[in-house]
Parts: structure tokens; sequence; C-alpha cells
């Protein structure tokens, strides 16, 4: 549930399985670079995204870790656009 | 690459201008804020699956990292599922606006000051995720081995229900683990 709905955001916006094989092998102690898995759903989101806006068409839902960018894009922008990060 | 009479082209062949500039701002001019599709129309649906709150997530979490912690600092997971638990405050006007200026050939945002792109560096520094072990997992190719029901079961409200209730009837020694799986 954590990756689905928290780190990659599926668009089907409930339960699914498909991070199940992730997850068992993450529970199992298993080991892989689920930040660079992240890193390029955000590039994959993104360019989803100018793709259809390139196009005009509507962006509708695409899932995809919106949060992380918003994350960024905060922590980079914080002092030309006066957000206050630990308020 | 060697630019040519057409503005948007780019042809292939032996380097003699190690100058990037013109294939740059080929590409800056293909960026979507350039085509001025501006319209929050467009952007009735996208957030649809930004991780709002749901009722139970933040107890079951905390229960079970009580007894994982250490598990959970091992895989470097801990920081991304403390972030989870934050109401992480959305600004969608800033994620409009910025995308905008992506190029999708740059992998980066174009701003007016340069190009800016999240490179693994930033999501080691913000999620504290796995960035350098080698991925020989083929992760999304491969069969889970459980099964865990998602279908008419009541979106994740639902799903968090049945789960924290079932943990009691799981065999002794894999109770645990399964219910580590679902969550």
């Amino acid at each position: 549930m954590w990756l689905d709905k928290f780190v990659f955001c599926g668009r089907s916006v409930g339960p699914t399985s498909v991070y199940l094989s992730a997850t068992e092998k993450l529970a199992g102690g298993g080991r892989f670079p689920l930040g660079r898995y992240l890193l390029g759903s955000v590039y994959h989101l993104l360019h989803q995204v100018a793709e259809k806006l390139l196009l005009g068409q509507p962006i509708d839902n695409l899932g995809g870790p919106w949060w992380f960018i918003n994350m960024w894009l905060s922590v980079h922008m914080h002092k030309r656009l006066g957000f206050d990060l630990f308020a | 690459m060697i630019p040519i009479d057409q503005p948007h082209f780019q042809c292939l062949g032996p380097l003699e201008n190690p100058d990037p500039t013109d294939l740059i701002n080929a590409e800056i001019n293909r960026i979507p804020f350039r085509a001025g599709n501006f319209s929050l129309d467009l952007w009735k649906d996208t957030f649809r699956s930004w991780p709002s709150s749901t009722k139970g997530w933040k107890d079951w979490s905390l229960r079970i990292g009580d007894s994982n912690e250490i598990q959970w600092g091992e895989r470097k997971l801990d920081q991304c599922i403390r972030l989870s638990i934050a109401d992480m405050e959305r600004n969608k006007s800033l994620l409009i606006a910025a995308s905008y200026f992506w190029s999708d050939t740059f992998n980066a945002f174009v701003f007016g000051h340069g190009p800016a792109s999240p490179t693994l560096a930033d999501v080691l520094m913000l999620t504290g995720l796995e960035i350098a072990t080698a991925d020989d997992s083929h992760l999304f190719d491969s069969k889970p081995e459980r099964k865990v029901e998602t279908r008419n079961i009541g979106g994740w409200s639902g799903y968090i229900q049945k789960y924290r209730k079932n943990r009691t009837r799981w065999a002794k020694g894999t109770r645990h683990l399964s219910e580590h799986v679902a969550r």
C-alpha cells in the first residue's frame, strides 16, 4: 500500500497488486535502488505531461509522484517564492 | 549533430562545431511554455492520485513502525515512510506553472535562470531512499508470491480494515511478514 499510494501514486487511486513483488522483496530484506525507480517515475510523469501540453490535450489523471516534484520545487524555490520550509 | 537551415531539425553527422548553443536553443523552443496552451481546464483531474490522508493509515503505519524501525532504517525506507504520514502541503499552482517549463529532451526544467532538474542526489537528500545498490531485481517483471485482495474491497480504507483485522488469523511466524507486505 505504501509504495502504491504514497510513493508511486498509482492512477487507479485504490489498491492494486502492481507493487506487490517489490514489497515482498523489501519485506523479505532484499535491497534494490527504490530511489532510482522513483526518479524514473518522476521523469516519466513529466514527459507525459509535457507531451500532452504540447498537443493541447487535458492532462487527466496520470498518477505518478507529484508529491516529490512538489517537494523538490518547494525546496529549490523557497527563497524566491518566500516559502517557509519549516512552517 | 549538425544544425541545418530548418529551425527545429538537427542532422546526425560528424561533429564539426562543438558549440551546443543552437541545439539547446532549438530544444528550448520545444518546451510546452512556447506552445502556449495555457488553460486550467487541462488540469482538472490531474492531481487525483495525490496521496490524501486515509482513515487508519497513520495508526497502522506507526504501529508496524514500532517493531520495524531498525529494518526500515537498514533498507533506507524510514525517512520516506515518515514523509507519507506527514500531511504535505500541495502547491498546485507551482506544479502547473513549472510543468510548462519541462523539457523532455533535457529531462530538466528550463527556467529563465537556467536548467534545473531533480537528480539522484536530490532523491537521496529528500527521501533517503536507496540509490546506490545494483539493480538486478527485474522488479516489475517478477510475479508476487502472495495474493492480496484489491478488488471490491472499498478502496484504501477498506484495504486497511481488511488487512489489519485479519492479522490475528494468519499463522504464527508468517503473520507479521504478511501484514508487513500488505502495508
